[in-house]
């Protein structure tokens, strides 16, 4: 017994020193009976940024609320420091959190909008209130807007204020709710700068959420794809970019999205035949037998294939098309280049390209570069071995995960 | 009026129209006074009015013209028309009433009638004030007054609760609030006298009070639970992370940005429970202590005849303290709805 005891209280104090946030089998139903959260489970270290990201209505926004007290969760735990939070009040979990429209309460001036939750839950003084709002705001340069009201305010401003608010408690956790999709495009990728800087020096774990998978591969440490309630992977984003859990992490993450071309395995040809017949190697059919059905999804990145003119010769596996669009968005081009077997696939190719729309091309998929999906779970198979392709990325990926 | 001064600054600054209106006040003196009273004959029917309708042809030309110095479309000119009749329609009863209540006894009925009367005098308002018209201003105060607190103390958190909090059978709940209101209370009121008999509140004013908050909460609620669903949860959110609970949320921030609704809820409520007759008289009965205004008006009226003069003066008397009360009140509607803007909605 006793020496069962001394392991327990081992793992509680590691599970206190690793983890400063802890999920632990989130689960959240609503009385009608739409599950909006399933079985979640996340960790965050202490300082960490994690972007929780998913189209809307994922679950994202439910797991915050639920985090910051907001929502009882039908199941599971929150642990914060390694206490359990679950069903504590949202001032006693030591956490502060900005919403998407700012929230700021209209009637107050920017000052006792960030005083205000001093004002509610500690008994300092006016005068030692007044002096940390002065320094939160100080920190984030609206001293001179700190007499204004909400209305006249700009959206950046009210934003900053929203921050204000939120830094001046000095919490455990900050929990950020699409805090960036009410400003126009040069502000949020000015505020994004901001945040991800006011972060980094409070040093303070952040929970952020968006919908917007630029906004989490560019911002976060790890990101965490939800789909429908459920987590669908979690990991730095250049892990979910390369090695995505599923073809729904696939297209969702990066952008344009990853083509996907569903096949079936021809069961001696080597190749998986579908809207093109594609020649497999030992590396792609070795990972197309572990399905248990013949279904496989390709996956093909649009910075893989290559364009070459309609009857070059070539190694890799190549396929003839016709230009359909090209886009250009400066520093590359997309173009999109409809398959004579039908599909239409994006390739990313950089500067401006050769082609022009309705001019007949060749499409060229190495198959080193191709992910295999299972065609009916959807599960990731084989990836495409990212260390041949680019040497500078594992260096990269050793830097994030510390 | 604001269109008027706008119109007017571009009648100013416009150079062809500054050449044009000139003309304007050169026409001979007597033709202008004609235009002048052609207007007053819009505003009632006076002596000089029916003189003036024989060149009534002339005078209407001349507003035409009057109306094109300030750029006024021909659409604008009906629909200011239309405005005047309908000002003329709703004005005549008030004045009316004055005219009638500064009549010396038995000069209201002499003809023709005159809007204006010959003579002023107040003994109208020394009958009604000797009759007990302080009794009734003080009843009447006192039920509206605490009968709109109460209807506001029930219907603020019961519209927060239905608009915030999630429970069962809230729709329901809701539905059945609505049909309270849709039964008029005239129908109930022999059981509502009776029920309030056994009770002991009849003949009281806590009675009456109680009898209004009861009648005018469930539409005050649906009015204020609108307000509520305006207001983004993210405000009560925040509240509450910022350590509010429920009731502190409510008073400490959606207070506020409702005020509007908080205003057009008391407004209505006091001019209800101000002027409201048919269940004032049927609790109150025959307590004179206890007489609103509106059974004080009505006690003017008896079986020899109804002595309009100190109903008018009574009507007068009673009109003022509503009037009062909506201009205080409707400063702050607007300021509120100006506050009360939300970004990011």
């Amino acid at each position: 017994m006793t020496a069962n005891r001394s392991v327990d209280g081992d793992e509680t104090n590691r599970t206190a020193s690793d983890s400063h946030l802890e999920l632990r089998g989130l689960r959240k139903e609503y009385a009608d009976g739409v599950t909006a959260v399933e079985e979640c489970s996340l960790s965050l270290s202490r300082g960490e940024l994690l972007v929780l990201v998913g189209p809307s209505g994922c679950g994202k926004s439910t797991t915050l609320r639920c985090i910051a007290g907001l929502e009882e969760p039908s199941a599971g735990e929150i642990l914060i420091e390694g206490e359990s939070v679950t069903g504590r009040r949202p001032e006693d979990r030591d956490i502060a959190m900005v919403f998407q429209n700012y929230a700021l309460y209209p009637h107050k001036t920017a000052r006792a909008n960030i005083g205000f939750g001093l004002r509610m839950t500690t008994d300092l003084s006016g005068d030692e209130v007044d002096r940390q709002v002065e320094e939160a705001a100080d920190t984030l340069g609206i001293t001179d807007l700190l007499d204004k009201k909400p209305g006249s305010l700009s959206g950046g401003q009210q934003q900053r204020v929203a921050l204000g608010r939120a830094i001046v408690r000095d919490p455990a956790v900050f929990l950020l709710d699409e805090p960036l999709s009410n400003l126009d495009a040069t502000l949020r990728s000015q505020m994004r700068t901001e945040i991800q800087r006011l972060q980094r020096d409070l040093d303070v774990t952040t929970v952020y959420v968006t919908h917007d998978q630029t906004e989490a591969m560019t911002i976060g440490d790890r990101i965490a794809v939800l789909r429908d309630g459920t987590l669908q992977q979690v990991g730095t984003p250049m892990d979910c970019y390369r090695e995505p859990t599923n073809r729904f992490v696939a297209s969702f993450i990066g952008e344009p999205s990853m083509n996907q071309l569903d096949c079936r395995v021809d069961p001696g040809g080597n190749e998986f035949t579908g809207p093109v017949t594609f020649p497999a190697d030992d590396a792609l059919m070795a990972a197309a037998d572990a399905t248990e059905g013949r279904e496989v999804t390709l996956g093909v990145r649009p910075e893989v294939p290559a364009l070459l003119e309609p009857d070059e010769e070539t190694d890799a596996p190549a396929f003839p098309g016709r230009v359909s669009v090209v886009e250009p968005v400066g520093e590359r081009s997309f173009v999109y280049v409809d398959l004579d077997g039908g599909p239409q696939l994006i390739v990313a190719v950089p500067g401006e390209p050769a082609v022009r729309e309705r001019s007949a091309v060749s499409v060229e998929i190495p198959q080193s570069g191709v992910h295999l999906f299972d065609g009916a779970t959807g599960d990731a198979l084989r990836h495409p071995d990212w260390q041949e392709t680019d040497p500078t990325v594992p260096s990269d990926t050793a830097d994030r995960s510390d | 009026m604001t269109d008027d001064d706008h119109t007017g600054e571009d009648a100013r600054t416009d150079p062809s129209r500054t050449e044009q209106a000139p003309p304007d006040r050169e026409v001979p003196p007597g033709e202008r006074t004609d235009g002048d009273q052609a207007e007053r004959t819009d505003g009632g029917v006076t002596e000089e009015g029916a003189v003036v309708s024989e060149t009534g042809r002339p005078s209407l030309k001349r507003i035409a013209e009057r109306a094109a110095a300030v750029d006024l479309r021909p659409l604008d000119v009906v629909v200011y028309a239309i405005y005047g009749l309908a000002m003329v329609f709703f004005a005549f009863p008030v004045l009316w009433v004055v005219s009638a209540s500064l009549r010396p006894e038995g000069e209201l009925f002499s003809y023709p009638f005159r809007l204006i009367p010959r003579e002023v005098s107040l003994s109208a308002y020394e009958q009604v004030f000797e009759a007990g018209m302080l009794t009734w201003l003080f009843n009447s105060t006192l039920v509206s007054v605490l009968g709109v607190a109460g209807i506001l103390a029930v219907s603020v958190p019961a519209a927060y609760a239905f608009s915030r909090f999630e429970f069962r059978g809230r729709r329901g709940l809701l539905g059945l609030v609505l049909l309270f209101q849709m039964i008029s209370p005239v129908i109930i009121i022999v059981p509502l006298y009776s029920v309030m008999t056994s009770l002991g509140l009849i003949r009281t004013r806590i009675g009456l009070i109680l009898l209004y908050i009861g009648i005018q909460t469930p539409f005050s609620i649906w009015l204020l639970k609108g307000y509520f669903d305006t207001i983004p949860r993210e405000l009560d959110y925040a509240a509450r992370i910022d350590g509010c609970n429920r009731l502190q949320t409510l008073r400490h921030v959606l207070l506020r940005p409702i005020a509007p609704g908080l205003a057009v809820v008391a407004i209505f409520n006091t001019v209800l429970t101000w002027s409201e007759f048919v269940l004032a008289y049927t609790v109150i009965s025959t307590e004179s202590e206890l007489y609103t205004i509106s059974i004080g008006v009505y006690n003017f009226q008896n079986q020899f005849g109804n002595d309009w003069r100190a109903i008018a003066a009574a009507s007068v008397v009673g009109m003022l303290p509503l009037v009062v009360v909506f201009i205080a009140l409707q400063r702050y509607f607007v300021k509120g709805l100006v506050e009360g803007s939300l970004k990011g909605q």
